[in-house]
């Protein structure tokens, strides 16, 4: 069994458009069929739970016939979200003996992938340092 | 541990702006762009896209602020 771990990365550098940096951290998430995809995504403590754009439930081959409609909140207002009842397994990128579960919602028309409390922050401690663009996370259970 | 970790991460790392891709999905290997289209599955179908590329989601332009 592998001790607690603990790292930090930096987010100096911009991602996509904008000009913005933001904690990004990719995650390997594997689907219920074994296929497995590297998947960037912003920590995002706002987010009840992990949120992929809805293209990634394809690429995770996620039974269509499985999917459930529920409803998402933001700050502008309501909209759709698909939702399985199926967990995916994960792990940070370049820490793969510390795997877990997400369970997030597919989006409709976002580009944007969030990791959120209920799941991954459920698992990981997680520091922000924005004066120095740093950010720290900590396993919360052993491999 | 922590050195894999950030070297791994790093290695993901797109290596060129993507902003001229924004509201599309990219195809990246060593993190270049291979090819761009609407969505995975048209990328997919190009030829030039390996199975083991990185296929990343680019957001919109303009979100000086993201809420």
């Amino acid at each position: 069994m592998a001790p607690l771990v603990a790292f930090e990365l930096d987010y100096l550098t911009e991602f996509g458009s904008g000009g913005a940096r933001r904690p990004y951290l990719w995650l390997q998430v594997t689907g219920p069929e074994g296929n497995s995809l590297p998947i960037r995504g912003l920590i995002d403590t706002g987010a009840d739970r992990s949120s992929l754009p809805a293209e990634y439930a394809a690429l995770l081959r996620l039974d269509p016939s499985d999917v459930a409609i529920e409803t998402g909140q933001q700050v502008s207002g309501t909209f759709s979200v698909w939702t399985w009842p199926t967990t995916l397994q994960a792990f940070v990128i370049g820490q793969p003996e510390y795997a877990f579960e997400i369970h997030p919602t597919f989006t409709p028309g976002s580009l944007t992938c969030l990791w959120g409390r209920s799941d991954f922050l459920r698992l990981w401690n997680f520091v922000l340092d924005e004066g120095n663009q740093r950010l720290y996370l900590s396993s919360k259970v052993e491999a | 541990m922590a050195i894999d970790v950030t070297r791994a991460q790093q290695e993901l790392q797109p290596q060129e702006d993507l902003s001229a891709y924004a509201g599309q999905w990219v195809a990246l290997r060593d993190g270049l762009v291979v090819a761009a289209a609407p969505n995975p599955a048209a990328l997919r179908e190009n030829p030039e896209v390996h199975a083991d590329d990185e296929l990343v989601p680019v957001p919109e332009p303009g979100a000086e602020y993201f809420l």
